[in-house]
Order: C-alpha cells, then structure tokens, then sequence
C-alpha cells in the first residue's frame, strides 16, 4: 500500500475480523495449541497481500481464501502425527468452515446473553475449561465430580448454548 | 444442529477429543473418514469448532471487563483451586468510561494481533528486574520452601547446573528441577508437582504505567531432556499478582492464591524427545493497587503414577518479566 491513510480500510477491516479468522485457522487445525502461531502467519500473509483487497468488497471471504493457502502450509510443515484433520479433509469442509466462521460475529452476539442465563457455577466451569485451561481431570479432581459426569456436563452445556444461539438468530414470523 | 445433543456431534466431539491425544491414531482416522463421507458430519464438525471459539473469545472478553468494572456485581464464583489466567474483582480501575475501551487493549495484548500495537496504540514495553533471571549468581540446591523474601528463587527441590544443550538461551547454568514436594499447608498431600517462586516488588511500577492500562508478560525457556515417549509432564509458567504484604504469604501457600488480584499463565505439555528450548509465556492485568508478584514456574506429572514425582531432566533458563502499558491516546479508528 502506498501510505497509511490507503492502509485504514484494511488495518481496520482486519482489527474487526481477527476473531472471525482465529475461528477460521481453529476450525481447520482442530487443535488450539497451534491457533496463534497460524493465526500470526495469516495476518502477516494478509498484510503482505493488503493491496490485492478491494475496499469496496468483503473482506472475509478475501481474507478466508489468504488463510486457507497459510492454513494449508501449515499442514505441510507439520508431522501427519500432530494433525487432526486430514489435508483433504479440511479441503472438503471448506465451505462449512467459511461459512461458520463467516457467522462468527453474529453468534458472538448472541451468545452473550446465552452466557448471562447459566448459574455462576457453569459460566466458571466453562471459563476454567476454554480460558484457564484446565483439563477435565484437573477440574474433576477440584470438584470432587468423575471425569466422564464433568464431560457429560460440559457438553451438555455446550449444546444448550448452541440451542440458544440457535433460538435467537432464527428468523422470527 | 437442531438436537442439543445429537448423537452425531456427541460423537463427533468423542472422536475431536480422541483424536487430538498423543495415542490418538484410530480415532483421527476414524474421525477423518466419518467427515469425507457425511456432510451432515462437516457441517456439524465446523459449527462445533466455530463455536467452540465463539464461546472462548466471549468468556476471555467477559473475565476482562468483569475484572475492570469494579461496580459489576456480575462476578463469578471461584473453583476452590488456584487461579489459573482468570481474576477476581479488583478494584483498581476507576476510570469507568474507559472500561469498554480499556478491555480492547487489554483483549489485543491477549490475542494476537501485536501486529498493530505500534499502529494503534503507544505502547511502551519496560523490563523488569528479576533476580537472578538466567541463575548465573546461583550454585547448587536452591532454598528449600516458598520464598520468604524478593528477589530469591526457592521451592521444591531442584538445583542450578551446568548447561549441557547447545541451543541454550542463555549459555552457562539453567535451572534443574528434582522432585515434587507437599505443599507446607498440607504436607501428607500427594506431590505432583514441583515448584519454584521468586517474589517481585511491583511498587515502582505506578511510576512506569503513569496510570495508564498495563500488563505483566512472564516469559520462560524450558527444556525437557527426557528421551521421547517419557510420561506426560505440564511445563508451565505462571504469575500471580497481589497487593498486601508478601512477609506471610508462605505460610498459607498454596490457599493464598484466593487473594491474588490477577493471574496468568502460559504452559506446554511434553512426552520428552525434543532437544530445543522452547519459551512459554503468561500475561496478566497489572492493577493499580498491585504490591508485588509471585513468578512461578513448575512441572507437574500428570501420569501421577507415583509421588513424590521425580523429575531431573526438565530445565528452566532466561526467565523474563516486562511490563506493558498502552497510552490513553488512541487512534479514532480504534475508538470505532
């Protein structure tokens, strides 16, 4: 780009997005290890190729198409061993994975109030789990639980979440 | 997903669980054929991602303007265990209007979008004196026991040696860890872990922060020497943030954690064969009342086959503590 006030539109539109593509590079790895080192990689990519995005256009599924070659390198670099998915996998689920992730925002929304209808026990449950990352037999041990009953209730709440989300972004009659 | 629960993404969720442990072969093929023929399957299996992150990005937003908003009476509850990156209401921020604004610069230090601190934000990086951060001044056995003053590493047992890596970051003595000790609030406890603290005095650092919005970032080198395949150990840095006096905090460790204004932590987990330092890190909100910080690093065995857990070949070199603060005068873009 050639100054900073071309960059604006970019910085800006990738500032907004960032969420929505560490979604993406998770979605496609599977592992959350691994999601900041890629993440870094797309964003550099990105800003490397700023120029090629049109302003006026999108710019997730822009940006969505960058990640996937980052993404895709990724896998080429790493042990088949450290890998969830299969290359050809990630390539089948392409579409799914953009359009998930292409709902990002929305569902981040949503999920807000989701989190304000469970007790203060299962929104520290989920903090402890996806934040402080500690792992169901830890969190078992803390709580005096077996670590199939905790997984049972982590799912659980996971689903009633997704149904909830679900339930505010269905169109209304 | 119309079933909360439906069979194909409980199962699919089995198999992702599965599939991303070390003995995880059968499931990730399994899981990889399920998803090459249904599409039912990959388009549950990206929600169920998606989401997945959905739900971390607004919990890590939510624990940060939780922890800023003094007034908020939406504080959640605590585990009785340590805190592990998340914080308890603090009230060193009483600069209400800035809170929305303030957990967005926070939110960018946790994400990683460094990339754009120099863009949007001033941001100022000072380094922070650890004693003895690469234990070159330090010989043998390290003090028994948690710290009882600044500036000392001591813990569990382990002991500084000579390096023999050559990819050391720091070339000379690294950090050996021993053996897992009790806890002194609970000595007949198992041992899983073990620990070594050093305290640090934070008071000077108003003078840095001026005020503004700031966090800890602890780095540290590990290195596990063990051949490939060795039991599960979690590596881990942590730093835990507190105001008050540090003269007594020994005596109630591990408990005392529950006063601890803020925490992070960083860790890996290893089965040995990799010969390369690698560098962990924590970050953690620096509150305007905070006294001093307690940096932690430990190895925990997680096969927990047998106690005391015997390390010996788990190193710790070139620990570094820096303090991050960002200027209120931010861009009117990031002000959108």
């Amino acid at each position: 780009m050639a100054n900073s006030a071309d960059e604006i539109p970019f910085i800006e539109a990738l500032t907004r997005h960032q969420p929505a593509l560490e979604a993406f590079c998770y979605a496609n790895i599977g592992r959350r290890g691994e999601v900041r080192e890629v993440l870094q990689a797309v964003v550099v990519r990105l800003w490397e190729k700023s120029a090629d995005w049109d302003p006026k256009t999108n710019f997730l599924p822009w940006a969505f198409a960058v990640a996937r070659f980052t993404v895709l390198a990724h896998f080429r670099d790493q042990a088949r061993d450290r890998l969830v998915f299969d290359e050809d996998v990630v390539l089948a689920m392409a579409e799914e994975t953009e359009q998930a992730a292409g709902q990002f925002e929305v569902r981040r929304e949503a999920l807000g109030s989701c989190l304000e209808k469970l007790d203060e026990d299962q929104r520290r449950l989920l903090h402890e789990h996806y934040i402080a990352g500690q792992t169901l037999r830890e969190l078992a041990g803390v709580m005096r639980r077996s670590e199939s009953a905790l997984k049972m209730t982590l799912l659980r709440l996971r689903g009633q979440l997704r149904t909830c989300i679900d339930r505010q972004l269905a169109p209304t009659i | 997903m119309k079933t909360p629960l439906g069979k194909l993404e409980q199962r699919l969720q089995e198999l992702l669980e599965q599939a991303r442990a070390e003995d995880g072969l059968s499931a990730r093929v399994e899981l990889n054929a399920l998803l090459r023929e249904d599409a039912d399957a990959r388009r549950c299996m990206a929600q169920l991602l998606v989401d997945e992150q959905v739900l971390v990005s607004r919990l890590r937003e939510d624990g940060l303007v939780a922890m800023l908003d003094q007034d908020s009476s939406n504080v959640i509850s605590r585990f009785p265990t340590a805190p592990t990156g998340h914080q308890r209401r603090s009230p060193w921020f009483s600069w209400r209007p800035l809170i929305a604004t303030a957990a967005g610069l926070v939110l960018g230090l946790f994400s990683a979008s460094m990339v754009f601190g120099s863009i949007f934000l001033r941001t100022q990086v000072h380094q922070l004196a650890l004693a003895n951060p690469s234990f070159e001044q330090v010989t043998g056995r390290l003090p028994s026991g948690f710290p009882r003053a600044m500036g000392i590493w001591s813990g569990d047992e382990s002991d500084v040696v000579a390096d023999t890596a050559a990819s050391s970051p720091q070339a000379g003595k690294v950090l050996r860890f021993v053996r897992a000790e009790a806890d002194r609030s609970n000595t007949d406890g198992a041992a899983y872990a073990c620990d070594v603290y050093q305290l640090v005095d934070l008071r000077g650092t108003g003078e840095l922060t001026k005020g503004a919005p700031a966090t800890l970032e602890l780095s540290a080198a590990f290195r596990d020497g063990r051949p490939l395949g060795s039991a599960l150990n979690k590596i881990s840095c942590r730093i835990y943030v507190f105001s008050g006096e540090p003269s007594r905090l020994g005596e109630s460790w591990p408990n005392a954690l529950e006063d601890a204004l803020t925490s992070g932590m960083g860790r890996l987990e290893s089965t040995g064969g990799d010969p390369d330092w690698q560098r962990v890190e924590a970050q953690t909100v620096l509150p305007a009342n905070a006294k001093f910080a307690v940096v932690h690093l430990a190895v925990w065995d997680s096969s927990q086959e047998g106690h005391p857990a015997a390390f010996g070949q788990i190193y710790a070199n070139d620990i570094r503590l820096s303090l991050r603060s960002q200027t209120t005068q931010i861009s009117p873009l990031a002000k959108r």
